[in-house]
């Protein structure tokens, strides 16, 4: 009985705060569908690090340090930078660059797209934020999850949890955040821009060696991304080669998924009171969101640019699609493009540019790593 | 909150840089893309052209 209560008289507001937002993450992948796999865990997560004394997470007993299973799974984990990686393999496995491979001037709207995270890492830096904290929010921007927690671990920031939550949330949220932007910064004819099929197909062939070569150009050129691009890149040459379907599907579902699972579960560490709830969190929120709003607008004004001077237009909205969350900004631009003109069929060159942005994403995050790593 | 703008202009020259280099690295993919989409036709393609 003492020690009950003993326990409960180390219960601070705090953690009771952290156990309400554990509680909101759990609601919003439920009931909201945002990201369930990874914030499902992490709501949990952030309950059960911010128990008192909670024999999850390392506690110091007396002289005795007892190590917790958390913390134990973060140092294997995400420490290692091995989770994101081996994530990568599973979504590398789903993607299909087909469309872009059919359009690859659409690499240009992924790399458009990517404005945001060096937008974000001047305006983070302007706001006191140390250079490599500043550049950790910063890839925020990505709109990749895995590479958020890579770059953010690899620089040793202390905001890792805050950035996870910010990069998934605002994934989760692109159907919100984007249209609103897009709408802004286009007028009703440009939504209803009509794009022709290039009329290339593409072989096996190409498809087998395209992942191949992307890594030894990327490797290359920005070679800190080679791990990050290097294992997306395995994961479609697993799915293209066509003798490895089972791996493929492995990779696609169960390795994804096990490995979403353990990741958001031991991100939770960062989630405890002390680190949480500070006011900068609420600045790397709101930091993140100016991440995605610069990274849309980035995509659809270059895509405006580009039209001033080519003679098959391109709809500007694709530009949008060019950031990494996929496939839900591909979708949220055709269904745009829908509304305005019922036959206006934007998926492809969207899925082009989403996928396009999946690597731009991983590249950006390279160079952020070559500059401050 | 004290802005830090002797940082932030030190930035600015990442932002440039690093925004040159992504879409050198795509530029780059773009040119790889039309080689490949060059040199490996479908089956049905090379017929149609012989």
């Amino acid at each position: 009985m003492d020690s009950i209560l003993q326990t409960l008289e180390m219960l601070e507001w705090r953690q009771v705060v952290m156990w309400l937002l554990g509680g909101l993450l759990i609601y919003l992948a439920i009931k909201k569908d945002m990201e369930p796999a990874l914030l499902l865990p992490m709501g949990f997560g952030a309950i059960l690090v911010n128990l008192p004394m909670s024999g999850a997470i390392t506690q110091q007993y007396g002289e005795v340090l007892e190590e917790g299973a958390l913390n134990r799974l973060f140092d294997m984990g995400i420490a290692t930078e091995l989770f994101p990686l081996l994530l990568f393999i599973g979504i590398g496995a789903m993607i299909d660059f087909t469309p872009l491979l059919t359009n690859p001037k659409l690499m240009l709207f992924g790399a458009a797209a990517q404005f945001g995270i060096f937008f974000t890492l001047s305006l983070a830096a302007l706001l006191g934020f140390p250079i490599r904290d500043a550049a950790s929010i910063a890839v925020i921007g990505a709109a990749d999850g895995p590479t958020s927690i890579f770059v953010a671990n690899f620089l040793h920031s202390s905001y890792l949890g805050p950035i996870v939550v910010a990069a998934y949330s605002y994934m989760a949220l692109v159907p919100i955040v984007q249209p609103p932007v897009i709408r802004l910064l286009t007028t009703k004819k440009e939504r209803r821009i009509r794009m022709e099929d290039t009329g290339i197909r593409v072989s096996k062939l190409t498809k087998i060696l395209f992942p191949i070569l992307v890594t030894l150009i990327a490797g290359i050129l920005a070679p800190r991304s080679a791990a990050l691009i290097g294992f997306l890149m395995f994961g479609n040459l697993l799915r293209e080669c066509g003798v490895l379907n089972a791996l493929s599907e492995t990779a696609q579902k169960v390795l994804a998924n096990l490995i979403t699972l353990l990741l958001g579960l031991t991100v939770s560490v960062q989630m405890t009171a002390d680190a949480f709830l500070a006011p900068r969190t609420l600045l790397i929120l709101g930091l993140g969101f100016v991440a995605f709003v610069a990274d849309t607008a980035g995509g659809v004004i270059f895509a405006k640019v580009l039209n001033l001077f080519t003679k098959h237009k391109v709809n500007p909205m694709i530009g949008a699609a060019g950031i990494s969350a996929f496939p839900m900004s591909a979708r949220v631009i055709h269904k745009m493009g829908q509304q305005e003109d019922r036959q206006n069929f934007l998926l492809m060159h969207a899925a082009g540019a989403n996928v396009a942005g999946q690597i731009a994403s991983v590249v950006a995050g390279g160079i952020i790593l070559n500059f401050f790593g | 909150m004290t802005l830090n703008v002797e940082l932030f202009l030190e930035t600015l020259t990442y932002m440039w840089e690093g925004m040159l280099g992504v879409f050198a690295v795509m530029l780059a993919l773009i040119l790889l893309c039309a080689v490949l989409n060059r040199l490996c036709k479908p089956r049905g393609d090379r017929k149609d052209k012989t």
